[in-house]
């Protein structure tokens, strides 16, 4: 049995977790800042960093509270290293690396999107590989083969903004405040999807995504039409870009023969996504794995489940490793 | 036995020691430009080794809370915090400018203590430097950790009619606004960057006289908000 701690800090959700033998979850605490930084409109890296740091034992220690372990139970610590906001990866991977060396066990340094991935397999780890998932969330858009652990494709991924940034500058444009994908998903349930037809842009060119076209045509409108409703401008961005996600993820899923289509990432919360990609799962006799919420936003089970295949496969991480804002996922072919 | 780690990453090197009852038994100062996270633990990792000592064997930990650059500074703190929390022990915090004002305690001077803040500008400290009657150095801050510009700062120490020592790295960084005053004299090179051992000998001391924290309520020393805290401030006025 192992039993590996997982820590979160790549951008404004302070995590910590505990796992057993990289499927058990015994506890997933998340301290989310999303107030903190509603104001700014975005999240402000420098707030983010300061309150990681003064937020992180407190999370740790409730991660093994609930767990009923203690610090001497634990086999590994692991930290997310990458990819994400410099100065925040660094509070993870410091306190990740102090517990390590005091306790005398491995460090493993984790990749952002690899935990993502392994988030689905947390939630049924006897899903059939490989899996098409798609990762969304304010930092990236990407939808990815996944054919075992530590093997990824990525089959297509956004060339400008990631969704979840489009949902927040439409909010903003909307006056709903900030973070977008709630309220707009919330608010879209009383609007007309079809009021106004906005792009699908590159619905047709490969399995790439570009938002920004989409962010600007939504801009227009609200310029344009000032009287009409933010819940039909709401309803019908919303499904301008669950369309173009859905529409790619199975014909990603054609292409690699997946029988399984898997969301993850803070905008899989969405209710409009996770019921088109379960629709469209049915149709196709395909099955739909969406992960409960705490799964798909970032959390500390999903960095604690990778690690514990990447302790198997690699060993664990030299304690000279720091973080890496700009990790790309591994992948082959 | 007081069995105590320091550590201070505000600046552009990463300095740490071990002590025990007041003897250093290793210490090492190491540049590490941006990359304050790859260098301390390692570090952290051969001290521990070299002083035949495990983190387990620790009654507190000293750690230098800045001011300085925020990232590298957050290594140290978070760092420093983790372990104590960790270990259940005590974390004492020193400003990072008595850290560099300490070896300079007996000079009898107004000690000036400057570390760069990028954009023109300094953090700094003031202390007054002698020798007690029983023999002992003296130390007092004049003012408190504060930033500001390094022009400012200097005249304001040219105010006081005072001979002064500058010390620090910022004293380096700004060497132009220092230079050419009499009254006014940059200390050598060699106190450009806060020592470990001099750390740790002052957190031993102050553990001691009762400064040791619970580790969660350690906070490093920013002084300045964050740049978008200063833009939403204007935009709000
Ligand atoms: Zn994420």
């Amino acid at each position: 049995m192992t039993t590996i701690l997982g820590i979160e800090t790549s951008c404004d959700e302070t995590a910590a977790a505990v796992v057993v033998d990289g499927l058990d979850i015994r506890s997933n605490v998340i301290s989310t800042q999303v107030e903190l930084h509603a104001r700014f409109g975005g999240v402000v890296p420098e707030v983010a960093s300061r309150a990681h740091l003064e937020s992180i034992n407190a999370v740790i220690t409730r991660a093994l509270d609930e767990a009923g372990a203690s610090l001497g139970d634990l086999d590994a610590v692991a930290a997310c290293h990458g990819p994400g906001l410099a100065g925040a990866l660094l509070v993870g991977v410091s306190a990740g690396k102090a517990l390590a060396l005091v306790l005398d066990v491995p460090y493993v340094g984790v990749h952002h999107l690899e935990a993502h991935l392994h988030a689905a397999w947390l939630e049924d780890p006897s899903v059939e590989m490989p899996m098409a998932v798609l990762l969304v969330s304010g930092g990236h858009t990407m939808i990815v083969s996944m054919e075992g652990t530590g093997r990824y494709r990525i089959l297509g991924q956004t060339v400008d903004d990631a969704a979840g940034e489009a949902y927040d500058k439409v909010a903003r444009a909307l006056g709903l405040g900030y973070p977008g994908g709630p309220v707009i998903d919330r608010i879209a349930k009383d609007g007309d999807p079809n009021s106004v037809v906005f792009p699908r842009p590159m619905l047709n060119e490969g399995l790439d995504f570009s938002f920004s076209g989409l962010k600007t045509a939504v801009m227009l409108e609200i310029r344009r039409n000032p009287d009409r409703p933010a819940q039909d401008i709401a309803a019908s961005f919303q499904e301008a870009v669950v369309e173009t996600l859905v529409y790619k993820l199975e014909k990603a899923a054609d292409q690699i023969g997946a029988r399984t289509l898997v969301l993850g990432g803070g905008v899989a919360a969405n209710s409009r996504l996770r019921a088109r990609v379960a629709e469209v799962a049915e149709k196709s006799g395909r099955r739909a794995l969406l992960p409960r919420h705490d799964l798909c936003t970032d959390n500390g089970a999903m960095i604690a489940a990778a690690a514990h295949f990447r302790l198997l496969s690699d060993g664990p991480t030299p304690l000279d490793d720091g973080a890496m804002p700009g990790l790309v996922l591994p992948t082959i072919g | 036995m007081t069995t105590i780690l320091g550590i201070d990453t505000a600046t552009s090197h990463v300095s740490i020691a071990i002590a025990v009852d007041g003897v250093i038994l290793g210490e090492s100062s190491l540049p590490a430009d941006r990359r304050h996270a790859e260098v301390l633990a390692p570090a952290l990792q051969l001290l521990f080794a070299e002083a035949g000592l495990r983190p387990k064997n620790l009654d507190a930990i000293g750690v230098g809370i800045g001011p300085g650059l925020f990232t590298g500074l957050r290594v140290g703190v978070t760092t420093a915090m983790t372990m104590a929390h960790a270990l259940g022990v005590p974390v004492v915090p020193v400003s990072t400018l008595d850290i560099l004002a300490e070896p300079h305690a007996r000079d009898g001077r107004v000690l000036a203590s400057v570390l760069d803040a990028r954009r023109k500008e300094v953090f700094c400290s003031t202390y007054r430097t002698g020798v007690l009657e029983n023999g002992e150095p003296r130390i007092e801050r004049l003012t408190d950790d504060e930033v500001g510009t390094a022009q400012g700062f200097l005249e304001r120490l040219l105010e006081t009619r005072e001979r002064v020592l500058v010390v620090g790295g910022g004293a380096y960084v700004y060497a132009e606004i220092f230079a050419g005053y009499d009254a006014i004299e940059v200390a050598g090179p060699e106190y450009a960057v806060p020592s470990g051992g001099v750390l740790v000998l002052r957190a031993s001391r102050d553990l001691q006289n009762g400064l040791g924290q619970l580790a969660d309520s350690v906070r490093p020393r920013y002084l300045r908000k964050s740049d978008a805290e200063m833009n939403w401030n204007k935009g709000s006025k």
